[in-house]
């Protein structure tokens, strides 16, 4: 289900380009986050 | 994905970052960071666990990609702003620049038309050809 604005979005955990694991609160952590879903490369 | 590399600066001036997710592999995530030479982490869902989860998956293109979405979410994770995009229309990153300043409301933030670039068609083709298709769910 797509978080609605106001709503809590539930958190994740995946690896980065680098092979970092990133979850979406340590993302937030620091400071408001634009989270971009995007098609993907070619 | 260019624009908020290109707008990265002034978006951390207003106190905030940029993360990109897709469905596409570490290789390929990380070949699309160099290229454009982006200076935001980008999250690779292979698996489509956090695409399916959140409902922003297309599974009738390229074996199941993300549907184009932009979320602003807030420390306590609260989602703050969102625009549910497609491929000929999205929110203006000069929109949500703005909305990040707190200059406009969210529900004020502009939607544009997405005009893809020749480099951008040009770069797909070098990349399927030095480096395959997408196969589905790989």
């Amino acid at each position: 289900m797509t978080p609605e604005v106001g709503g809590e979005a539930p958190d994740f955990r995946l690896l980065d380009s680098t092979g970092a694991a990133r979850s979406l609160a340590s993302l937030v952590a620091n400071g408001p986050r634009v989270l971009l879903f995007y098609r993907g490369h070619w | 994905m260019a624009e908020y590399g290109r707008d990265h600066e002034a978006i951390r001036a207003t106190g905030a970052d940029v993360v990109a997710l897709s469905v596409d592999d570490q290789v390929r995530s990380e070949a699309l960071r160099t290229q454009l030479a982006l200076p935001y982490p980008i999250l690779c869902d292979p698996a489509r666990t956090v695409v399916q989860a959140w409902d922003l998956y297309n599974p009738r293109e390229k074996g199941g990609i993300a549907i184009p979405a932009l979320f602003v979410i807030g420390p306590d994770r609260r989602v703050r702003y969102r625009s549910i995009d497609s491929t000929l229309k999205r929110a203006s990153t000069d929109g949500v620049l703005r909305y990040l300043r707190g200059e406009v409301r969210g529900e004020a933030v502009a939607r544009e038309r997405v005009h893809a670039g020749l480099g951008d068609f040009l770069r797909g083709i070098d990349n399927a050809l030095r480096r395959g298709l997408r196969t589905p769910r790989e």
